[in-house]
């Protein structure tokens, strides 16, 4: 379980996050929706400490931390609990993909290189790129490397995974590959959260859709109530835009 | 004008002997080259008070003067320097006893730190911040990341360079004859001295300077390929 509470983000003088109280439950799937520059990645960003909140407290399961007063070796520990998806993958240059995907096991969580191997091997399987394991990243296509990109972050078996806009780079097709792996990812049971501009995959594949906008969530619900009976009138809005664009 | 082919080769083999000596000693130049450098790129990255500034003289300085001149200003201090202060805690050593060898390697790396420390310092900047953040997002820890992903991206940058400037300092010794060091410019010119053929002995040196660095060339060719795989673009 995931819980936020009054999380705050200033950036310049710019308040990005104003507030944030959310709950997660174990094994939901949590599509972050709303316009660009609402404070979705930055949300994602705070759960695992790339950026760290002004205010506000983070407890994933039994771990609580308190963001104003959060030591670095914290920060380590909570991130060790999360995994994350990049929108513009950012896999390992240096590094082919079967060692891309086992860096983690082998240097944060220890595991031995051979046990490491068959993990790596099992999850670049999931998201079918098994022939591809001694190739480097700058060799695959988008696509495939953000597929490599979710491998890497479900081998380190998180609590939560979090994943920002990870089609967005990507097009319709490349895109299409990636959320039916992610659709997999969903039904074994992984804690997701996904920031994404993809509704299909909010309406279809997420159990808890959260409608941010200008640094607060405006609703959350069911995908059911969040596109066809919100109560907010600005949600509202917003779907049927999305639903009705040219209208 | 007639070139003695028979000479040329003569010279060639005794000017080879110095190869090895060459070698070793540029080798060791670039290695206190890159140490001091990474030394001196660290300091300017974390621009740490004072030491930054008196780096940038530094710099600047080693930058501005030639090569020759450097070796001159060294040669007219070091030896007397390390003359008086060996004096100071009771040993004898005229200054015409030091050797020039050391006179070579402390200009020389002199001027390789400041080169190298640019070079780390451009290397270490060209890392992209998100695969910095990728390290972090599975858990590294500063070190493990700067260990697992920084250092080696960085070096897949500043080897080629690394290698480059091994050239440049074997053909750059060929000054060293100047303080009285013997590599490959040096032998050839003893050569021509005992033969009185001098074209001949040029000849034979800038053939041998063009055969190594040759090999040398087609030896960095091919580890640049092999980084360029798991490169940095």
């Amino acid at each position: 379980m995931i819980n936020l509470k009054g999380i705050e983000k200033t950036f310049d003088g710019n308040k990005v996050l104003k507030g944030i109280n959310l709950e997660i439950k174990s094994g939901e799937v949590v599509a972050l929706i709303g316009p660009s520059g609402t404070g979705k990645t930055t949300l994602l960003r705070t759960i695992n400490f790339l950026e760290k909140a002004d205010k506000g407290s983070i407890t994933i399961d039994e771990l609580t931390i308190d963001n104003e007063q959060v030591s670095e070796k914290d920060m380590i520990l909570m991130r060790r609990q999360t995994a994350m998806v990049f929108q513009n993958y950012n896999l390992f240059r240096n590094k082919t993909i079967l060692e891309n995907v086992m860096e983690g096991l082998i240097v944060v969580q220890k595991k031995s290189k051979e046990e490491a191997e068959k993990i790596a091997r099992q999850e670049i399987e999931r998201v079918g790129l098994l022939d591809k394991v001694e190739q480097y990243p700058i060799e695959l296509s988008g696509g495939q490397q953000q597929r490599i990109g979710i491998a890497r972050a479900m081998a380190l078996h998180p609590k939560v995974m979090l994943l920002d806009e990870p089609t967005s780079s990507l097009d319709p097709e490349r895109s299409l590959e990636v959320l039916k792996v992610l659709q997999k990812v969903a039904k074994t049971g992984m804690t997701m959260v996904i920031a994404t501009h993809e509704m299909d995959f909010a309406k279809y594949v997420s159990n808890h859709v959260v409608f941010m906008e200008n640094g607060h969530i405006v609703e959350e619900g069911s995908p059911e109530k969040i596109f066809t009976d919100p109560s907010q009138e600005r949600t509202k809005q917003f779907v049927q835009e999305l639903e009705n664009p040219f209208t | 004008m007639n070139f003695d082919f028979q000479v040329m080769f003569e010279t060639i083999l005794i000017v080879l002997q110095a190869v090895p000596r060459t070698f070793l000693i540029a080798f060791l130049i670039l290695l206190v080259g890159i140490l001091f450098g990474g030394i001196i790129a660290f300091i300017k990255i974390k621009q740490v008070p004072i030491l930054s500034q008196i780096i940038n003289v530094f710099v600047s300085y080693v930058r501005g003067v030639p090569l020759i001149v450097h070796l001159f200003v060294v040669m007219s201090s070091l030896p007397e320097g390390a003359s008086s202060l060996l004096k100071a805690v009771g040993f004898e050593m005229q200054p015409h006893e030091f050797p020039s060898i050391l006179i070579v390697l402390v200009t020389y790396s002199f001027l390789e730190a400041a080169i190298q420390s640019e070079n780390i310092r451009g290397a270490f900047q060209s890392i992209d911040p998100q695969q910095i953040e990728a390290g972090l997002s599975i858990g590294f820890t500063r070190r493990q990341n700067l260990r697992r992903i920084i250092i080696p991206q960085a070096m897949a940058v500043a080897l080629p360079m690394f290698l480059n400037a091994l050239l440049k300092i074997i053909k750059a010794l060929s000054l060293a004859f100047t303080v009285g060091a013997v590599d490959i410019m040096a032998q050839a010119r003893f050569a021509a001295a005992l033969s009185s053929r001098y074209l001949e002995s040029y000849i034979a040196a800038a053939l041998v300077y063009w055969f190594i660095c040759g090999i040398l060339l087609i030896v960095f060719n091919k580890i640049e390929k092999r980084l360029q795989l798991g490169s940095t673009r």
